[in-house]
């Protein structure tokens, strides 16, 4: 049983700069949060009392401007930010694919750079030498594998972060916008193994701007407007009014 | 990356209303700062795999790589020494022993806090991607500063034998002092990163301090040269007591037994002020990077 429950979550970010003064200037912006001054420090109100609650088999989208939030919901679901408000509570592994590069070394060869990137993943070792043929394999590049990371095409790093990141099933994943690599035909194998591995996952939360992609990989969505939840309910329900505002905007 | 995570509450709320648990919110801090190091132990791999790839990354492609680390120390040392010697007439047998090995050691103890300056936005993409804990990035940076120390032992060793010196029986003495090193440079690594990312003036501050310390820190002269009655001076400076325990064992001079209090206690205390300040703050850094 994987569990996400957000109860009352607020996220401030202090901002500090020199400049405090300019900063406030720009407090009226329609972009991002809500700012306001607090104790004389300038505050970002990232996500204000936001309630959410998923269980197995809930993938979740999140939609919404630039700013609304949905990476600082990201983090908090992935446990790297605690609100200042509200309480959290995760049951189950999560697994960020936010990126899926971390750990790895450009001077290290590509059988180097799975054991870094699998380390980071949370394997030992062991674990991660034991993955590494059928990475490798997957991952097509053959003896480029042998050569530093940096002699890659950025398409072939790709390939490989894809392929060493994919290998591991997570209970939760957390995605910031939707990843692949390589070219149409690796794009194609890489799609599939990625849906393989999001049906086996217990809960996806996915934040997008396409929603073509959310509306084939997801079952719920959440539309976060400067930090509060505008809209909570089934994909077509929620996508339908947020893309009516864009268009609106738009006209 | 994988978080094993059961049903965690938020500690920074309760912790603030106190409501719920009767002991002080010090010790709460303390005990948060204690999990963060233990959590941050457990991460071993990743800083090990941190600490050697930033060194490879920096002398990437070099044909002498990682050795320009003990060369360039090497040329210097030799330059100073010399120097040194004639300018006031000390041996030169006598001199460069003791400035390599100061310089060696001054090289690790600046380095740890030199780095820890900046430590937390160099690797904020390690701390904003994961929940990982604090500890990691700290760990990782000391565990390369020693990595860097060994490749400087080896100019200890070729002027060791160059001037046909030995290690005496004390030199286990070094064991001990690298130890309290590697403690006191935990809470150092915690404190300066934590307060030059929330204050950034402060990283240049820091910067300043070191190069202050390095001139009033017995390392290119001698605790000699200072006449006795400013010697006892030394012991407000844990710059120099630390120099002093790890350089003793290794060219067999005596250090007091208040040298080892001292460096004990800096250790260890300053580590327990350190866990309570961490776990107040470990959380609210991720917005100050």
């Amino acid at each position: 049983m994987a569990l996400v429950r957000l109860n009352d979550i607020s996220v401030r970010y202090p901002v500090f700069t020199p400049q405090t003064r300019a900063v406030r200037s720009i407090i009226m912006s329609h972009l991002g949060g809500t700012m306001r001054v607090q104790d004389s420090t300038v505050v970002v109100e990232a996500l204000r009392h936001l309630d959410l609650e998923l269980a197995d088999g809930d993938r979740l989208a999140i939609i919404g401007h630039n700013g609304a939030g949905k990476t600082t919901l990201l983090r908090v679901v992935s446990g790297i930010y605690e609100p200042q408000g509200g309480t959290v509570e995760v049951e189950g592994n999560v697994s960020s694919f936010v990126d899926i590069t971390l750990g790895m070394d450009p001077e290290g060869t590509g059988w180097e750079n799975i054991v870094l990137r699998g380390v980071f993943m949370g394997l030992t070792f062991a674990e991660a030498r034991a993955l590494a043929p059928s990475i490798a394999e997957f991952s097509e590049l053959g003896a480029y594998l042998d050569m530093p990371v940096r002699t890659y095409s950025a398409g072939m790093f790709m390939r490989l972060a894809f392929a060493i990141t994919t290998s591991v099933q997570p209970e939760i994943i957390v995605m910031d916008e939707m990843i692949g690599a390589g070219d149409a035909r690796f794009l194609e194998k890489a799609t599939e193994r990625l849906s393989s591995i999001l049906d086996r996952t217990k809960i996806v939360v996915l934040a997008s701007h396409s929603e073509a992609i959310v509306t084939k990989i997801c079952n719920k969505a959440l539309w976060l407007e400067q930090g509060e939840a505008r809209a909570l309910g089934t994909v077509s329900d929620v996508l339908g009014r947020y893309m009516a505002t864009v268009e609106g905007a738009a006209a | 990356m994988v978080a094993q995570r059961k049903s965690r509450p938020i500690a920074m709320s309760e912790a603030r209303t106190g409501r719920s648990v009767p002991i002080p919110t010090e010790l709460r801090y303390a005990k948060a700062g204690w999990a963060d190091l233990v959590e941050g132990a457990q991460h071993w791999r990743m800083w090990h795999l941190m600490g050697i790839s930033e060194l490879r990354r920096r002398y990437a492609r070099s044909r002498m790589g990682q050795l320009w680390l003990t060369l360039s120390s090497g040329i210097s040392i030799a330059i100073i020494g010399v120097t040194w010697a004639l300018l006031w007439k000390v041996p030169i047998a006598e001199m460069l022993p003791f400035l390599a090995v100061s310089i060696v050691i001054w090289q690790l103890l600046s380095g740890i806090v030199g780095d820890a300056t900046g430590v937390f936005s160099a690797n904020s993409h390690y701390l904003l991607s994961h929940r990982v804990p604090c500890a990691l990035v700290i760990l990782a940076l000391i565990y390369r500063n020693f990595l860097v120390f060994l490749h400087n032992a080896l100019i200890i060793a070729i002027v060791f034998v160059v001037f046909g010196r030995t290690l005496a029986p004390q030199a286990f003495l070094l064991l001990p002092a690298l130890l309290l090193t590697a403690v006191c440079a935990v809470w150092c690594g915690y404190i300066v990163a934590t307060l030059c990312v929330r204050f950034r003036d402060l990283v240049h501050a820091v910067q300043s301090i070191l190069q202050l310390a390095f001139y009033i820190t017995p390392v290119i002269w001698k605790p000699e040269f200072l006449s006795e009655d400013y010697r006892c001076l030394q012991l407000l400076n844990p710059f120099a007591v630390y120099v002093e325990i790890i350089r003793a064992p290794l060219l067999d001079e005596p250090v007091s037994a208040s040298q080892w209090l001292i460096a004990a206690a800096v250790a260890f205390g300053g580590l327990g002020l350190s866990l309570s300040f961490i776990g107040r703050y470990r959380r609210r850094i991720l917005f100050w990077v």
